[in-house]
């Protein structure tokens, strides 16, 4: 023993805790496969507006990969998000519901605490592998939530040159430390909360940023908005391609992967930077009185940028498929490749943060390639993402739940019902908890889409759209008050009415409250059912 | 045997660390007051104590740590430089170098934006506070009021320690359990 050197000691060491390491994720991978199931890739591309996309018709030659990959998928048309930024629209599509019933609709919002096992992932159940990757930290924080029913959750800095993403280094209480830490106390664009450490984390950030290589980068380094992740689109491609590549060998899994590209900043490789210097000009539309008032040209030159990135992320996407069509991952698969929310260059509004539910906002492409399918099929009927769900479930045979409000997706099953009403809903300046009252709820229905303001203003106003006949939404045809308006005007109050009728009571009550389960807790916090905590103006 | 007698006594390791910790958890206590009632209209009150108990905790790591370098100070400068009126030196450099910290930090206002110019001078600046921090500690009227000011801090440090230790424990048994 006198023998053990300090040399033995850390071998041994090493050894332990590979051990350790590798019997606990085992298990994970080897007691679920059941042969023949079909795999799900959901490829989910953040802020990927149908609308600039010449798979969807746009005039820019933007996505020449993406069409050739609906050449053997169903193509949907007329498809949208739940809402009009990542918090709302990612849960929507992993709970098939629409925001007034998940709640999450406040920026880094959680869906409501008693319908967290209404997801995706718990009803794939454990039969599947499933996996979950998201470079956008507000994903995360309901993969937190859902983390007892996801095998496996990449980190977001997972694939990044540059990362100092601290929440996910605490696994076991992810979503208080990603709030805590990467949206707090190091958050970048403001001052720092934690002023030791959090200066440092800024200053090392910077420095790191600084010493980057950025030669095929000449607008800079991508990154994740506000967190400290820096990557390059090619190394997240290979990336996504590794992973697919590991689940295939071990049975049927569910892979949600949640990119951050075509999301602003948009800095493409130098491949891509200023192709489309063209002499293109959209239509020119009215700033609204909600925009942020941003002048025609620059919203001209951001377009131009962001459908730049497009092509970028069309590129990769390309390779990324062909690779996985290579290596036969795709026989046995269904890619989902859809987004979260659209994103504006338009009536003074640029990006997506904002009270306005226009089509460059709402309307994003969905293309579903199923195992084997050799032929397109173009699908016109409204859609949203709520419909994902149900659908996914139903094609890899699972009971679909009652919670759910998707129907299925038609070309799957579904019918395609011109008359059904489907829902986007944009409420980040309401409480979580209360009734939408300080909401923009877009309805469409058939080929009409009603918008309706309210708590913005004094009185509740509408707009609406014949999106057949009106693409670029430029005729409003509230004031001229048409003989289905009614209809259509008293469906979506009805529906306000009834959705605020469900509002959880107990969200913000002390029985939620505390994850230790701790017995005295629990019975001195059932006193408090039915409370409410009053909210600072 | 001769640097353990440099570590400055407890009683004079108090006020210090009072100030420190005035400072740096007053920072974070401030931004903690500004997000809440953004964090009320979604969080419930629960997850809004887990965001207080994890930044209580780096507050506690951050505030020994800044003790730490106030200490090592003491010992490694000489006494006539530093040690001689620890209370009233150490204070005053805490308050000086975190002052600096809190403009710097409130600097970084954007994502881009890096504050090159301060950090550039910043070693510069430090020397200066080590003189402004000797000559403080000669004055007899500013270092009896440093000493006063140091003093009455201590209570913070009745209500941020055990709200600390507490965070500490609950962050740990979150992250075990």
């Amino acid at each position: 023993m006198s023998n053990f050197s300090r040399r033995d000691f850390l071998k041994v060491a090493g050894l332990a805790s590979g051990a350790v390491a590798m019997s606990q994720m085992a298990p994970r991978f080897l007691s679920r496969k059941i042969d023949g199931a079909p795999n799900v890739i959901i490829l989910v591309f953040d802020a990927m507006t149908a609308r600039n996309l010449s798979l969807y018709g746009y005039k820019r030659e933007t996505t020449p990969n993406f069409q050739k990959f609906a050449e053997r998928a169903n193509v949907y048309h007329n498809h949208h998000s739940g809402g009009n930024f990542t918090t709302p629209g990612t849960a929507s599509l992993l709970t098939g519901t629409y925001p007034w019933t998940h709640r999450a609709f406040n920026i880094a919002g959680l869906i409501e605490r008693e319908r967290i096992d209404h997801n995706i992932f718990t009803a794939f159940g454990d039969q599947y592998h499933r996996l979950a990757f998201s470079q956008n930290l507000l994903p995360n924080y309901f993969f937190g939530q859902f983390a007892k029913d996801i095998e496996t959750i990449l980190p977001a800095s997972s694939f990044s040159l540059i990362e100092q993403v601290t929440g996910e280094m605490f696994t076991k209480d992810s979503v208080a430390a990603y709030r805590s830490f990467d949206n707090f106390l190091f958050q970048d664009g403001s001052p720092p909360a934690s002023l030791v450490f959090g200066l440092a984390d800024r200053i090392l950030l910077r420095s790191k940023e600084a010493r980057i290589n950025m030669n095929d980068y000449p607008r800079g380094l991508p990154r994740a908005g506000d967190h400290a992740l820096f990557f390059q689109l090619k190394d997240v491609f290979d990336g996504v391609q590794a992973t697919i590549s590991e689940l295939d060998a071990n049975g049927p899994y569910l892979a949600y992967l949640h990119l951050w590209a075509p999301h602003t900043p948009y800095k493409p490789t130098k491949q891509f930077d200023k192709i489309f210097q063209d002499n293109y000009r959209p239509a020119k539309k009215p700033d609204h009185r909600f925009g942020t008032h941003i002048e025609y040209y620059k919203l001209n030159n951001r377009r131009q940028n962001y459908d730049e990135f497009i092509a970028n992320v069309d590129a990769e996407f390309g390779r990324l498929i062909d690779t996985l069509e290579a290596s036969g991952a795709l026989d046995n698969s269904y890619v989902v490749v859809v987004s979260d929310h659209g994103e504006s260059f338009e009536r003074g509004v640029e990006e997506h943060v904002t009270k306005l539910l226009y089509e460059t906002l709402t309307h994003i492409p969905l293309l579903i390639s199923a195992p084997g399918q050799q032929a397109r099929q173009d699908i016109y009927v409204p859609t949203n993402n709520v419909d994902i769900l149900p659908t996914l479930l139903k094609l890899t045979g699972h009971p679909i739940p009652d919670w759910t409000e998707g129907k299925l997706l038609p070309g799957f099953g579904g019918v395609e019902d011109m008359e059904r009403s489907q829902f986007t809903v944009e409420a980040k300046g309401n409480p979580a908890y209360a009734p939408l009252t300080q909401a923009t709820v877009a309805m469409v229905k058939g080929s009409h889409k009603l918008i309706y303001y309210s708590g913005y203003e004094a009185e509740v106003s509408f707009e609406l759209y014949d999106l057949e006949n009106d693409y670029e939404e430029l005729e409003d045809l509230y004031p001229s008050q048409p003989s289905f308006l009614k209809a259509l005007k008293d469906e979506l109050l009805e529906k306000m009415d009834s959705v605020n009728k469900k509002v959880p009571q107990t969200l913000i009550c002390l029985k939620n409250y505390f994850h230790i389960p701790i017995k005295f807790v629990k019975r001195i916090s059932s006193l408090f059912q039915g409370c409410r905590v009053p909210v600072l103006p | 045997m001769a640097i353990y007698n440099r570590i400055p006594k407890k009683q004079e390791i108090l006020p210090v660390y009072a100030v420190i910790v005035l400072m740096i958890y007053g920072w974070t206590i401030l931004k903690f007051n500004y997000n809440v009632t953004g964090w009320l209209y979604f969080l419930n009150i629960g997850e809004i104590f887990g965001v207080f108990t994890y930044s209580m905790t780096v507050n506690l790591l951050e505030s020994l740590l800044v003790l730490l370098g106030v200490i090592a100070a003491g010992v490694v400068l000489p006494k006539k430089w530093f040690g001689e009126w620890f209370v009233a030196r150490g204070a005053s450099l805490s308050m000086l170098v975190l002052g600096l910290m809190m403009y710097i930090a409130d600097q970084f206002n954007t994502k881009q934006y890096y504050p090159s110019e301060i950090i550039r001078w910043s070693p510069a600046i430090l020397v200066l506070i080590g003189f402004v921090v000797y000559f403080l500690g000669r004055i007899q009227r500013t270092r009896t009021a440093i000493e006063f000011f140091a003093d009455r801090a201590i209570i913070f440090l009745y209500i941020a320690i055990p709200v600390s230790l507490i965070s500490l424990v609950a962050v740990l048994i979150r992250n075990i359990f």
